[in-house]
C-alpha cells in the first residue's frame, strides 16, 4: 500500500481500539501494489497496535454507554479534524470536563440535521409575482415585429468584419432550432450565465468576456485547419437563467440543450458556474436516449459531494448525474483533480462508482504524456460519444486567473490544448462546455484568450475529424518541420 | 402560506399585527394595479380582421398596459396588425395571450418552492455554533490578540484592530459598546463578490483610531470588538435571513450597537428586523444610503438585495414612513414607483434633489428629518451611494454618486447627533477593485460613525461639532475678521 494511506488508518484504529477498551492486532497485511491500483485494498483495513493510558481508560469509564458509542462512531469526525486530535482533547480533560465536552459534541452533531419544527424545509417562492416565469419565456415567432426566413444571420456590415458586434467566434447568430436546421449548423455556441459558484462568483460574465475576445475559431497552426472553413458555426445567444436559484434554471437549460442537440448540432456551452453541468449533460443525453455518453470532466474539483442541503450546486453536479443514472461511473473520466474538496473517502467512493479519475498527483508521479494517453485510451475504449465538461480551474492560475474556484498547480495550455484537440479529432464529440470562467478576477485579457484557445482546440479537432484527420495525434507535416 | 418567510418561530405573537400590515401594504399595491386605463380604439381599416376575435381576445388587445411589451404604442400595434393577414392576426393575439399566461405562476405547472434535501446529515452544519467546552477554559470577555504592550492587533486582522468576542457573554463581560460583525452574503444582482467584504475590511484597517476632524479617538472612548462573521448559506438568501437576525439581535440585546459589514444589501432585512425585535415596533427609524431604493416589489423571490425594505414592510416590521433614503439615482424606480414611495410616507432624497438644491441644503434637511421625532436610528449604508470613482469595488455601481467629503460628515453627524442603535455597511465587492481605494473609503465611512458614537458618549452632540484646534491655526484672527 502506498505511503499516502499509511497514517490515516493508524489513527482510526488508535482511537477505535482505545474506545473499545482492548488491544487488537489485525492480521491483514499490505498487498502488493499494482501500477494502477484500481482494485487496491480498502483504506481502512490496515491495523496497528495501540497502548492506552490507564488515565484515559478511567475517564472513558465515567461516560454513559451512549456517549461511548458516539465516540466509537464516525460522528465525532464531523466536528473535529481527526481521531488523533480527538484523542488529545480527551486526554487533556478531567472527567467532569469530558462529560460536558462529549455531550456538547453530541448536541452539535444532532443540530446538524434538519429540524422540522424550526428549519425551512423548502425555499418558498412568491406565486403572486406577475413575472414569475418571465426570465424563461421564449418569444413566439408570430410576435416578431418583422418576419425573416429561418437560418443563421450575420451581424457584420462587411465581408471581412473586424470587430463590430461581439459574437462567439465572430460567428453568425442563430436564435431558434429552426435557424440551426436551416443553416445545417455543426456547432452552436451558447452562453449560460449562471453565477452561483461556491468559489468566486462572476461566471455570469463568462459568456460576455469570451464573446468580446478573439481566438475561438482562428486557424490552428498544429493542423493548419481553419474551423470556419470546415464547420458551420453559430452564436446561439445565451440561455436565460434565474440568477437567484439554480433550481429554477435547470429545467429550462436542459430543454434548450435538448432542442439544440436534437437538430444534430454540437452544443458548445460557455458557463456559468459548474452546477449547470447537470442540465447540460442531461439535455445532451436525453436528445439521444439510446446512446450512452462518456463524459470527460476537466477540473480541479470532483464535484460529487453527496450530502448537501441544496439539491444542486457546482459541488455536487457530478453526483447528481450519477445518482440519476444520466451517466454511469465507468463512463466518467476526470482530469486534473487537486482541490481540497475530495477526501480519502471521496476517492474511495469514486473507485466504487468506477469513475476513471486522474489527479495532479498522478501527473506528478507519471508525467503528463503518460496520463494524457491513458485518458484518451480510456475514452476511446468506452466507444461512446464524448461530452467534454471543461472547468477552467483545471488550468494553472498563471494562465487562467479568472477561475471561480482556482487552485494552484494546474495544467498548462501546452498540456491541455493537445489533449482537447486530440479528443475532438479522435473521438465523436457530443458536446463541449467551458465552465466557471469569472472574468472580474483577471484584469488582463489573458484568461479570456486562453479560455477561447481551449474552445479553438476542440473546434479544430472537430473540423479535423470532418476532414478525415482523425488518426492518432495528427499534426500537419508542413508545420512541424521547415523541411530545408 | 404565510408571507412572513424568515421569521423566528418564537415571534408568533406578533402575527396579528403582521397580518394587518400585510393587508394594508398589498391593498395599496392592488389599487395601483387596478388604476383604470383607456382602451385602445382601433381604426376602421382593421375592423374585418378584428371581427374574428373573441371578446376576451379583443379585451386583451385593447389594453395598452397588456400590449405594450409587444408594441410600444397603439400606432405600432396598428402597424403590426395591418401588415398581418387575418389568420396571422389571430395567431398574433393568441401568442400575446399565451405569453401573458406563461408569465405568472400557475398551479400544477410551476413550483411554488425550491426543495431542499432535508435528509442531508449536514442540513444545518453551516450554522451550528462551536460549544465553549471545545476550547480551553477562559474568562468571558473580549479576547485580546496582541502580543505587545505598544498596542496594535498583534498581526491577526480584525475589524478596527479590535479584540475578538464570540458570544453574548463576551459582550456583556466586556461592556462592549460596538460589536462589528461580518455577514458575507453574496447573492447580488450585479457583479458578485460581497462575500469578501468582511475580509477586505479586516485587512484594510483604518476603521477606528483618532479622528482628525474632532480629535476623538473611538478606539479609546469605546469598547469595540470584532464579533467574527455570521454564518451564511451562500446558496440561499432565504435560508440565511433567520440566522443573521438571531445574531444581530443577540448583539443588540446586550446593549451593544451592532455594526454589520456585508455582504449584499438583503442584509437590511434581518438587521432591521432584529433591532425591531429588541426595541419594539414603532420605535425605530431607518436611514438608507444607496443609489437604489431597494423597495422592489413583485419578484418571484421573497428576498434579494433589491427588495429588503419592501419585505420589512410586508412582514410588518417597519413602515415606509419610518424611512429616509439618500442618494437615489439608479434607473428604477419609475415615476409610478416614486409616487408609491410618497404614498407610503418615504422621505427620499435623490441625487436629482442634490443637483437642484445643493448638498449642504439636502444634508441639513436629512439631518433634521433624522433627528425629527427623537426615535432610535438605524443606518444602512450601501457603498454604491458613493461615486464609482471612489468605490469601484461594488456590485451595482451607478455613476454620479456622492463623494467621501459629502458622505463622511453626514455619517459622523448622524452618529453623534442622533441615537444610532445599529449600522451596516454593505456591498463591498473587493474583486472589482485591485487597488485599496474601495476598502479605504469604506473604512472611512465606518470610522465616521464610530467617531460619532464616541462623540455622543463624550456628549459632543451639538450640531456639526468640529475640534476648534484643528479647524484654524490661530496665528491671526482671519476667520473672525473675514466671516
Amino acid at each position: 500500500m502506498s505511503e499516502i494511506y499509511k497514517k490515516y488508518p493508524a489513527i482510526v484504529v488508535a482511537v477505535s481500539v482505545l474506545l473499545s477498551g482492548c488491544v487488537v492486532q489485525d492480521g491483514s497485511q499490505n498487498t502488493a501494489q499494482s501500477a494502477w491500483p484500481n482494485t487496491a485494498p480498502g483504506f481502512m483495513q490496515e491495523r496497528a497496535e495501540v497502548e492506552i493510558s490507564a488515565s484515559v481508560m478511567e475517564k472513558l469509564s465515567t461516560l454513559t454507554e451512549a456517549q461511548r458509542a458516539f465516540l466509537r462512531s464516525s460522528d465525532p469526525l464531523r466536528v473535529i479534524a481527526s481521531r488523533e486530535k480527538l484523542n488529545e482533547e480527551i486526554e487533556r480533560r478531567d472527567a467532569q470536563q469530558l462529560q460536558r465536552y462529549v455531550s456538547d459534541m453530541m448536541s452539535a452533531v444532532a443540530a446538524f440535521a434538519y429540524q422540522p419544527d424550526s428549519d425551512m424545509g423548502v425555499i418558498p417562492l412568491n406565486p403572486e409575482a406577475t413575472g414569475f416565469n418571465s426570465y424563461k419565456i421564449l418569444k413566439p415567432t408570430i410576435l416578431n415585429t418583422r418576419s425573416r426566413s429561418p437560418g443563421p444571420f450575420s451581424v457584420s456590415r462587411y465581408i471581412n468584419q473586424w470587430g463590430g458586434i461581439p459574437t462567439f467566434a465572430g460567428a453568425k447568430v442563430a436564435i431558434t432550432p429552426e435557424d440551426l436546421v436551416a443553416g445545417n449548423v455543426d456547432i452552436a455556441i451558447a452562453g449560460i450565465p449562471q453565477s452561483m459558484s461556491s468559489g468566486n462568483r462572476d461566471a455570469r460574465n463568462g459568456p460576455k468576456a469570451l464573446r468580446a475576445m478573439h481566438g475561438i475559431a482562428d486557424r490552428n497552426v498544429f493542423s493548419l485547419v481553419d474551423p470556419h472553413t470546415v464547420l458551420n458555426i453559430v452564436d446561439y445567444g445565451d440561455f436565460s437563467v434565474d440568477r437567484m436559484a439554480i433550481a429554477r434554471s435547470v429545467e429550462h437549460i436542459r430543454d434548450m440543450i435538448f432542442d439544440l442537440s436534437s437538430t444534430g448540432a454540437v452544443p458548445f456551452l460557455v458557463g456559468g458556474d459548474h452546477s449547470v453541468m447537470y442540465p447540460t449533460v442531461k439535455g445532451v443525453r436525453d436528445a439521444n436516449p439510446e446512446q450512452p455518453l462518456t463524459v470527460v470532466h476537466f477540473g480541479a474539483h470532483y464535484n460529487a459531494e453527496r450530502t448537501r442541503a441544496h439539491e444542486l450546486s457546482d459541488r455536487d453536479a457530478v453526483f447528481k448525474l450519477l445518482q440519476e443514472e444520466i451517466i454511469n461511473g465507468e463512463n466518467l473520466i476526470q482530469v486534473g483533480l487537486r482541490g481540497p474538496q475530495a477526501s480519502i473517502e471521496s476517492f474511495q467512493w469514486m473507485r466504487e462508482q468506477g469513475i476513471l479519475y486522474h489527479t495532479m498527483a498522478e501527473v506528478e508521479l507519471r508525467g503528463w504524456d503518460v496520463v494524457m494517453n491513458r485518458v484518451l485510451n480510456e475514452a476511446k475504449a468506452t466507444d461512446n460519444p464524448v461530452y467534454i465538461s471543461f472547468d477552467v480551474s483545471v488550468m494553472d492560475m498563471a494562465e487562467l486567473t479568472a477561475a471561480g474556484r482556482a487552485s494552484p498547480g494546474g495544467l498548462t495550455v501546452r498540456e491541455l490544448a493537445p489533449l482537447v484537440r486530440r479528443f475532438c479529432a479522435e473521438t465523436d464529440i457530443a458536446g463541449f462546455e467551458i465552465m466557471d470562467m469569472a472574468p472580474m478576477l483577471d484584469f488582463t485579457y489573458v484568461s479570456a484568450l486562453n479560455a477561447n484557445y481551449m474552445m479553438n482546440a476542440c473546434l479544430t479537432g472537430i473540423a479535423m475529424r470532418k476532414l478525415g484527420m482523425s488518426q492518432e495525434n495528427y499534426l500537419n507535416p508542413i508545420t512541424v518541420d521547415h523541411g530545408q | 402560506m404565510s408571507t412572513r418567510m424568515f421569521d423566528l418561530q418564537n415571534l408568533l405573537p406578533f402575527c396579528l399585527c403582521i397580518v394587518f400590515a400585510v393587508a394594508s401594504v398589498s391593498t395599496q399595491a392592488q389599487e395601483e394595479e387596478e388604476e383604470p386605463e383607456t382602451p385602445i380604439e382601433f381604426p376602421a381599416s382593421l375592423e374585418t380582421k378584428l371581427a374574428q376575435l373573441t371578446p376576451e381576445q379583443m379585451e386583451f388587445l385593447s389594453s395598452p398596459r397588456k400590449t405594450r411589451s409587444y408594441a410600444r404604442t397603439p400606432e405600432l400595434l396598428f402597424e403590426a396588425l395591418e401588415k398581418r393577414s387575418p389568420e396571422e392576426v389571430k395567431a398574433y393575439v393568441e401568442a400575446m395571450i399565451w405569453v401573458a399566461g406563461q408569465r405568472s405562476f400557475q398551479e400544477g405547472r410551476d413550483s411554488v418552492e425550491i426543495p431542499l434535501n432535508t435528509d442531508s446529515p449536514d442540513f444545518n452544519a453551516w450554522l451550528v455554533r462551536r460549544p465553549i467546552s471545545f476550547d480551553p477554559p477562559r474568562e468571558a470577555g473580549p479576547i485580546e490578540m496582541g502580543r505587545y504592550m505598544g498596542g496594535g492587533g498583534g498581526g491577526i486582522p480584525t475589524f478596527a484592530g479590535a479584540p475578538v468576542a464570540l458570544t453574548p457573554e463576551d459582550l456583556i463581560a466586556g461592556e462592549v459598546d460596538v460589536a462589528i460583525v461580518g455577514a458575507p452574503l453574496n447573492m447580488g444582482s450585479g457583479w458578485r463578490d460581497a462575500d469578501h467584504g468582511p475580509l477586505i475590511m479586516r485587512l484594510q484597517g483604518g476603521m477606528a483610531g483618532n479622528d482628525q476632524y474632532t480629535q476623538v479617538n473611538a478606539s479609546r472612548e469605546l469598547n469595540i470588538v470584532d464579533y467574527g462573521d455570521i454564518a451564511i448559506d451562500q446558496d440561499s438568501t432565504e435560508r440565511s435571513m433567520q440566522h443573521v437576525r438571531e445574531v444581530v439581535r443577540e448583539i443588540a440585546e446586550t446593549g451593544a450597537i451592532p455594526f454589520i459589514i456585508g455582504g449584499d444589501h438583503s442584509l437590511e432585512y434581518p438587521n432591521v428586523a432584529a433591532l425591531v425585535d429588541v426595541y419594539g415596533q414603532g420605535n425605530l427609524s431607518v436611514i438608507h444610503f444607496d443609489a437604489h431604493y431597494d423597495v422592489g416589489r413583485d419578484s418571484p423571490h421573497y428576498i434579494s438585495h433589491g427588495q429588503p425594505i419592501y419585505r420589512l414592510m410586508v412582514d410588518g416590521h417597519i413602515k415606509g414612513s419610518d424611512y429616509i433614503q439618500v442618494g437615489l439615482r439608479s434607473g428604477g424606480p419609475d415615476e409610478a414607483g416614486y409616487k408609491w414611495l410618497r404614498e407610503e410616507g418615504f422621505k427620499y432624497h435623490s441625487m436629482a434633489e442634490v443637483e437642484r438644491f445643493g448638498w449642504d441644503y439636502v444634508l441639513e434637511r436629512v439631518l433634521s428629518e433624522a433627528k425629527g421625532d427623537g426615535r432610535k436610528l438605524y443606518i444602512s449604508f450601501d457603498v454604491d451611494v458613493l461615486d464609482p470613482s471612489f468605490i469601484a469595488g461594488t456590485g451595482t455601481p451607478v455613476s454620479g454618486g456622492m463623494t467621501p467629503r459629502e458622505a463622511i460628515p453626514i455619517i459622523r453627524r448622524l452618529c453623534a447627533e442622533v441615537n444610532v442603535v445599529g449600522f451596516d455597511l454593505v456591498e463591498v465587492a473587493p474583486a472589482l477593485d485591485p487597488t485599496y481605494t474601495t476598502a479605504l473609503h469604506s473604512a472611512a465611512i465606518a470610522k465616521a460613525c464610530l467617531t460619532g458614537i464616541a462623540m455622543r458618549k463624550l456628549e459632543l452632540t451639538e450640531p456639526h461639532y468640529l475640534n476648534p484646534v484643528t479647524i484654524d491655526h490661530a496665528q491671526d484672527n482671519y476667520h473672525e475678521e473675514n466671516n
